[in-house]
């Protein structure tokens, strides 16, 4: 198990530093040069160039520069924003809370409601639930987050006010905001909720059509504990990857969602920080996401050495 | 959105398709999925004669009746600039259309062969390959567009660029494990032993063993690729006015919610049926292929 855990930290770490790469890498295929679009889209002055010359060794070789940029990362330094003037940690740091906030509480309404509807619908499965679970969540994944919530902050928010239509609560207590992020984090986790359901649901029914059920059932085990400890048991796996690739898509979904609710997140920065060319703020938020989304890929990678003892042998020979 | 949906769909199609015995059969699937055809070529049909089906000019400003409800001239409504929301659909589909058809163009002009020489060459050409496209799939799939549109601007063009280079590794990945099993069949040997170079292979033999799949794939990716440039829209980062998309119709309409909800509903429903009847049309296409597999 210890080899196996080693083995996917050093492959995701290298990914991360790929990833790093990228971001910025980026910085530099951009028309113009880097100090101009550090600057906000405008050519600096003659001090401002020198300024960043120093800061980040502009007029060295390039790898220089990386490892110089990536030094600053690390100590946590990641730059100045152009719109606030003040430091770009001072201004993420601040809305963290919110955008984990809710990609927690859809991942929850995925996994908490999405699962155990899906091992609901493969025990009781017949013709006319089957179709109606495959078109209905085949139209559920299809319906995109910004169209759930804009139509959901619509009915909920503005005509029947069940829920506040706008903001995230920042100020109140944890039941405020879980009030104010009810709306977002249903319409963030509703087409991954289906598809998770969707994906237990079939894993369950390949599950319990396995030799090993008919033993546990012939043995005479109830119906429930086969179902629980038997078949779920035997399917996770695929619920575990469905699980973990939808949280990617939920961190990626939260940008659109905070921004139609208007919520003071990660997600509405960066859209505003693209909007307003803020350079060194949209390289810290994607690198922060980034980073996220690998450490929860390494999580179900763990999970699964975990759930499935054969998973830990990849890569030994016999 | 598009990568884990899709690998997830391809996945449960191959096990609940066996253990339920197909998901919808016969009559069912025909109605729906002639349904979705339908609707396809209805849009299909505004994106090409929008100036002959859109009874107003769909930029054209009305700017004393904004918001207003359908009525007779505007059968949709109005929207924050009194423009026809029915002739800006009707414009709207053409960039609706468009965009996605030049990220699946990239993807397939780029992922088919970087795929196909991963499966066919292995070893370290595959070795390489496969982890650049590992790289790409390391950021949340909107994120990575999000980051290119904000390197190289805001823009239709721009929007659809960096969403291709996220479909590149989903399609290239795809072809790589259908290559793979082509490969290790006896046909592909056979070629080999009659010394065909390796791009005969792939198109003249190859092709048409994965050629559904690959078309199932790609109707799938059409699909995802609209959804993501509409949330680039969406966020004003993709077509800037006085282009039309439903995303940016979506915005629009959004920014204006309090005073009419009504404008809201249209390009949302329009995005939506045209992505439900591409995932019911690709769930054929794909559903067919695992059930001649089965029969086989």
């Amino acid at each position: 198990m210890l080899r196996y855990i080693v083995s996917r930290i050093a492959m995701q770490f290298a990914v991360l530093i790929a990833s790093t790469i990228i971001i910025f890498f980026l910085l530099h295929l951009a028309p113009g040069n880097p100090a101009t679009l550090l600057n906000g889209g405008h050519p600096p002055s003659p001090a401002t160039l020198k300024y960043f010359n120093q800061l980040y060794g502009f007029d060295r070789p390039l790898p220089v520069q990386y490892l110089i940029w990536l030094r600053h990362v690390l100590e946590g330094n990641l730059g100045t924003s152009v719109a606030t003037r003040t430091s770009v940690a001072s201004v993420i740091v601040p809305r963290i809370g919110l955008t984990l906030f809710l990609t927690i509480y859809a991942v929850a309404i995925m996994v908490v409601i999405g699962v155990p509807l899906g091992i609901v619908s493969a025990v009781f499965r017949s013709g006319p639930s089957d179709f109606l679970a495959s078109v209905g969540t085949l139209t559920f994944t299809a319906i995109p987050t910004y169209v759930t919530g804009v139509v959901m902050a619509v009915v909920f928010g503005v005509e029947l006010q069940w829920f506040p239509a706008l903001g995230g609560g920042d100020t109140g207590s944890f039941l405020t905001r879980l009030d104010h992020l009810t709306l977002p984090a249903v319409a963030l986790g509703l087409s991954s909720m289906a598809l998770a359901s969707r994906i237990t649901r079939s894993a369950v029914i390949g599950e319990l059509e396995k030799p090993h059920i008919t033993g546990a059932r012939a043995r005479g085990f109830s119906g429930p504990r086969v179902v629980a400890k038997h078949a779920v048991r035997g399917s996770l796996v695929p619920v575990v990857t469905i699980v973990g690739a939808q949280v990617g898509y939920l961190l990626g979904g939260a940008v659109v969602i905070e921004y139609a609710f208007g919520l003071n997140g990660l997600g509405s920065l960066l859209v505003s920080s693209v909007q307003g060319k803020d350079y060194a703020v949209v390289q810290a938020i994607a690198l922060f996401i980034t980073a996220e989304f690998l450490l929860i890929s390494l999580l179900v990678d763990l999970l699964y050495g975990l759930i499935d003892p054969r998973v830990r042998l990849v890569g030994r020979t016999a | 959105m598009s990568s884990a949906a899709s690998d997830v769909l391809a996945f449960e199609r191959d096990t609940s398709s066996r253990a339920a015995g197909g998901r919808f059969e016969g009559l069912f699937q025909k109605i729906v999925v002639v349904t979705s055809a339908v609707i396809l070529l209805v849009i299909v049909c505004c994106a090409l004669f929008a100036p002959w089906l859109a009874p107003h000019s769909p930029n054209t400003i009305h700017l004393f009746n904004p918001y207003s409800p359908p009525s007779r001239g505007f059968p949709f409504g109005q929207d924050s600039a009194g423009r026809d929301i029915l002739s800006r659909l009707i414009y709207g589909a053409r960039l609706s259309l468009l965009g996605p058809s030049i990220v699946v163009g990239i993807a397939f002009a780029v992922g088919v062969p970087l795929g196909f020489l991963a499966a066919y060459r292995g070893g370290f050409t595959d070795g390489l390959i496969s982890r650049v496209f590992d790289v790409v799939f390391a950021f949340p799939p909107l994120l990575l567009a999000v980051v290119i549109v904000a390197t190289f601007g805001a823009s239709f063009n721009t929007a659809v660029f960096a969403v291709a280079i996220t479909y590149i590794p989903l399609m290239g990945r795809v072809v790589r494990s259908a290559a793979l099993v082509e490969r290790s069949k006896t046909y592909v040997e056979e070629c080999r032993l009659q010394g065909y170079g390796a791009w005969r292979i792939l198109f003249v033999h190859m092709m048409p063993n994965i050629g559904r799949v690959l078309i199932g794939q790609t109707t799938l990716y059409f699909a995802y690729g609209l959804l993501d440039l509409s949330a680039l829209s969406f966020l004003g980062l993709g077509a800037q006015p006085p282009q039309i998309d439903w995303g940016g119709m979506l915005e629009n309409a959004n920014q204006g919610v309090f005073q009419s909800a009504t404008g809201v509903v249209f390009p949302a429903v329009a995005i939506v049926l045209l992505v439900v009847s591409l995932n019911f049309i690709a769930d054929w296409a794909l559903d067919y292929e695992s059930r001649k597999a089965g029969q086989l």
